[in-house]
């Protein structure tokens, strides 16, 4: 008697939960049917992905961009080209650096000249390895004569180039703007360089505040 | 009124009394189509109005009017609805599920509450066994999906199926063990 209630009972169970079956999937399919006719309202909008999204892109641009036209020094020279040109031909007059060599030298007279495409022809020529005011002075050629891909390359090349520092490089191009008496923007690439590197080194800082002192 | 004249038949929603008829035999029959050419046509004024005089977002308007329709159909079915002002009735049923979506106590609905409650299917299960009877109704086909509808939903007797069908009463509840069989194979596993 008992188990005939239970499967009774079990088959009403079973009876209601197929009628709710039939209901939810039959008003299930309608809506689906009706919601061609009624225009249905637009996906929520994700603005935490969106804003995820848009700070992927500017972060890959912004590196991508960075490692191709590089560093501050392009842009700085960018600025005032003709100032750091003619400081880098001073500082390599005072300094006498390496590279005492035939094709160097004619290098660096045809730049003096403001002929770009042959100093870019001797200092290719040259077997040795420039020395870094010379390699600025190449870019500086590029630059002119029209090869911004070819300058903006060698400009890259030394700032990432091992066995130079960018420190170094920056230096240099600061004593350049000084050396040519530009000493505004030599004060705003040394700032820049201060702050940027974290640089301590007292001569650094010295210059920085006669730089200062002399605005 | 100018004698002769023929008064025109009363519209209620573009419906006379004898179409209102029509609808609810097509409706108890297993055929949406005139329900859907009178009232789904509408959800468009339904979902402009809640947005319009309640401030429904057009989210909130659309799930209104999509379950209002659904209720305000169960309710033809199940003789709830007279021949009467359907489109005021509809449109208070709307205004009633869109506050008791926003659970407003203070604002509450004109009219006959209990007339616009709809115990949708959905409130009764988990979401799990939810999925699951949804999937057991995907798997099965049109034929097998309108018997039960007229079986279930509208109540028809098996031998109205079978005559609805053109079938023997036998076969149709045979076709129906079979069907039942199935769904309880499908839910088991």
């Amino acid at each position: 008697m008992e188990s005939e209630h239970k499967h009774a009972q079990s088959n009403q169970d079973f009876e209601d939960l197929v009628k709710d079956l039939v209901q939810l999937g039959n008003e299930e399919d309608l809506r689906k049917r009706w919601s061609e006719h009624i225009k249905p309202p637009k996906p929520k909008f994700n603005r935490f992905l969106y804003l995820l999204i848009i700070a992927m892109v500017l972060a890959i641009g912004f590196f991508a961009l960075r490692g191709r036209f590089s560093p501050r020094l392009f842009e700085i020279g960018k600025k005032n080209l003709i100032a750091a040109e003619a400081g880098i031909m001073q500082d390599i007059s005072f300094r006498n650096i390496e590279g005492e060599n035939t094709k160097v030298h004619q290098a660096r007279a045809a730049m003096e000249n403001d002929q770009f495409r042959e100093a870019i022809q001797l200092y290719n020529g040259f077997s040795g390895e420039l020395a870094v005011p010379d390699r600025l002075l190449l870019a500086l050629a590029y630059h002119y004569s029209g090869d911004t891909e070819a300058s903006s390359f060698t400009f890259n090349d030394i700032i990432n180039d091992k066995n130079i520092y960018y420190d170094e490089a920056q230096w240099l191009l600061i004593n350049s703007y000084i050396a040519s008496e530009n000493y505004e923007i030599s004060l705003e690439i040394l700032s820049r360089f201060v702050s940027a590197t974290n640089y301590k080194e007292d001569a650094a800082n010295e210059l920085l505040i006669k730089l200062k002192r002399r605005q | 009124m100018v004698d002769g004249m023929k008064s025109e038949p009363k519209l209620n929603f573009g419906l006379t009394e004898e179409q209102f008829i029509e609808l609810l035999n097509m409706l108890m029959s297993g055929n949406e189509q005139l329900f859907e050419r009178i009232f789904v046509s509408q959800a468009a004024d339904c979902i402009k109005n809640l947005q319009r005089r309640y401030g429904a977002t057009y989210e909130n308007a659309y799930d209104t009017t999509m379950d209002t329709l659904i209720g305000f159909r169960r309710g033809l079915i199940m003789g709830k609805f007279k021949y009467g002002n359907l489109r005021a009735l509809f449109n208070l049923m709307a205004k009633h599920q869109l506050l008791k979506k926003r659970n407003q106590n203070k604002e509450r609905s004109e009219g006959d509450m209990e007339l616009f409650e709809i115990d949708f299917v959905e409130f009764k299960y988990e979401s799990s066994i939810l999925s699951k009877l949804k999937l057991v109704w995907s798997q099965l086909d049109q034929d097998e999906k309108k018997m039960l509808h007229l079986h279930y939903n509208l109540g028809a007797k098996l031998v109205d199926i079978a005559q609805n069908l053109g079938l023997k009463e036998e076969a149709v509840r045979k076709r129906k063990q079979r069907i039942l069989t199935k769904i309880r194979s499908k839910l088991s596993n």
